[in-house]
């Protein structure tokens, strides 16, 4: 009976939390090794064995990514605002999308709808090629609004959907109050949907914020210098041919992607109801 | 009639600016692509037609038919490893821990940063000489492994970032759909006598399998399409080992400044794509209006 018993504890409890302490530390640790080595003092971050605790610790790299290069934080900027005008572009579009998609059902709207799921599935890499040529005939190339619509078309359509299903939750039938009260039907929209709707304009702009605070591919292809972002740099540091510095490069690293772990914590249920979006029903 | 009319004419005018942004940023530049693929290409030229030539080129091309090797072998190998993680991770949370909602984040962080951040902290550990991952795996007795310095270990290195990086996708997926089950079903089928294996197997997997479909289709067509983590790790290399369209694509177009055999190939990845999602988009349509997701 008692070994029974502690059978059962060891399967219901002990062991599960030992496959999650496997799983956590997959996922973090990476970022947790990233943050430790960028607090190391730059002769300690190649130990081997590699060390966690002693006397090694201090704010050298980040001194120094502040002294040797203060142009990074230039581009950590350049990436601020692509990101906000990204987001201001996207949320625009979509507020107005996604209430047409739900209030209306007329064919022509369906197959706006229907559109806007393919254009979902198109592979940015397809107008890399016509648009290149383009932008560089008409000076758009290393250029922040470049950046900015091409983040948004590429964001524009799965916010806009996200955002549909939070317009669905709005009762038109305080549209309809706010309409027999005399509003005008775009009155109706402004006071009444939008309010209502934030939840969905909160998800869309943490989704676009994301993608746009990370994305490669555009970056690398249309910005070189003035415009250019973060990543494109980090990159372009780790693959310079005279020895990468590490300790600049981590610390680097971990001042980008900060923002985004204290993102993941403060809207998880956000970010969750916008991954498993198309998925799974709410 | 009027009125429909005029409720017609708003919904337009609503659509006009996303309509207008996907229709010039993706749209047109995506059929001129498709158009320049059939062309001979050099910007600073005017393209010249020739036919269905850069198709019949990269055809015959043993890079783009290694290319094409590769990406096959990375989509399998990457969404499969992506999908037992995550369902994995996701079975695992609905067990609901104490803290539960700090190990969720902890786990949809790498989700959440930049590819390249990723690279530079994979790097980090997988350096061959003083790396933590060949640390640790010298208490098994394996290695040192010469990361990034053979086409082996090169190939394993991309697909460990690029799994790290994508499987809270798949997780979450799962999470959301073993949450939102109804409880009561799997109550059922243990009061029918179902063992815990009986249970997932024939209820809680068929409950959550459209959802995983969903998932996997997202994650194939997104995995076809790498790029930013084998470019900034490999660059494809070494000697192609790890080169797919995507990188074949790049490599033609802006390296040879064959604009038109990009566009080949591009154009090909689209229809691939396109094939693959179709039941995807009609599944996410009909949810947009009948409430079955």
């Amino acid at each position: 009976m008692i070994t029974h018993k502690r059978r059962n504890l060891l399967i219901e409890k002990i062991l599960p939390g030992i496959l999650l302490a496997i799983v956590v530390m997959w996922a973090f640790f990476p970022i947790v090794n990233a943050i430790i080595g960028s607090l190391k003092m730059p002769l300690h971050i190649w130990d081997f064995p590699p060390r966690f605790f002693g006397p090694f610790y201090s704010l050298t790299n980040y001194q120094e990514l502040v002294k040797d290069w203060p142009q990074y934080f230039g581009n950590l900027v350049n990436s601020l605002i692509v990101t906000s005008g990204t987001a201001l572009v996207v949320i625009l579009c979509s507020i107005f999308g996604a209430y047409a998609f739900s209030r209306f059902s007329h064919r022509l709207v369906r197959m706006s709808t229907l559109f806007t799921i393919i254009i979902r599935m198109i592979p940015p890499i397809i107008v890399v090629i016509p648009l290149f040529p383009i932008f560089n005939t008409f000076g758009l190339v290393d250029k922040h609004i470049t950046l900015i619509m091409l983040y948004a078309a590429f964001m524009v359509s799965i916010t806009t959907l996200l955002m549909k299903t939070f317009v669905d939750d709005v009762p038109v039938a305080l549209e309809e109050a706010a309409l027999i009260d005399g509003c005008s039907r775009f009155q109706a929209f402004l006071k009444i949907t939008i309010p209502l709707s934030a939840p969905g304009i909160v998800a869309a702009v943490i989704f676009t914020a994301i993608f746009a605070w990370n994305e490669y591919l555009f970056a690398f292809i249309f910005t070189s210098r003035r415009a250019a972002t973060a990543p494109l740099i980090l990159s372009e540091f780790m693959g310079s041919f005279m020895g990468v510095e590490w300790g600049m490069l981590l610390a680097a690293a971990v001042i980008h992607l900060i923002p985004m772990l204290i993102l993941t914590w403060m809207v998880q249920s956000y970010l969750i109801k916008g991954m498993s979006f198309g998925a799974v029903k709410q | 009639m009027m009125r429909i009319k005029s409720r017609l004419n708003i919904s337009m005018l609503m659509l006009v600016p996303i309509i207008a942004l996907l229709v010039v940023v993706i749209v047109i530049p995506g059929i001129w692509a498709i158009i320049l693929s059939f062309t001979q290409y050099t910007p600073g030229n005017v393209p010249i037609f020739n036919d269905i030539q850069n198709y019949i080129q990269i055809i015959r091309d043993r890079f783009f038919k290694n290319a094409l090797a590769n990406n096959l072998i990375f989509v399998v190998v990457v969404v499969a490893l992506e999908f037992i993680i995550g369902l994995g991770s996701a079975l695992l949370l609905n067990r609901k821990f104490p803290l539960q909602k700090l190990w969720v984040s902890l786990l949809i962080a790498p989700y959440c940063i930049s590819e390249v951040v990723a690279c530079v902290m994979w790097r980090y550990m997988l350096d061959p000489s003083y790396g933590f991952v060949n640390y640790a795996l010298s208490f098994l007795g394996l290695g040192p492994i010469a990361w990034f310095g053979t086409v082996t270990s090169s190939f394993i290195g991309i697909i460990i970032v690029t799994v790290w990086k994508n499987f809270p996708f798949i997780m979450i997926i799962a999470y959301s759909a073993l949450t939102a089950m109804p409880q009561e079903v799997i109550e059922a089928s243990k009061i029918d006598g179902a063992n815990r294996i009986q249970t997932f197997r024939f209820v809680v997997f068929q409950l959550i399998k459209p959802a995983l479909l969903v998932g996997l289709t997202f994650r194939i067509i997104f995995a076809l399409r790498e790029f930013g983590i084998i470019w900034i790790l490999t660059e494809g290399g070494p000697a192609g080992g790890t080169e797919i369209l995507p990188i074949y694509l790049y490599r033609q177009t802006f390296r040879y400044y064959e604009f038109g055999r990009g566009a080949a190939t591009t154009t090909i990845m689209l229809i691939v794509t396109i094939l693959i999602s179709i039941p995807l988009v009609r599944r996410i349509y009909k949810g947009m209006y009948e409430k079955i997701y």
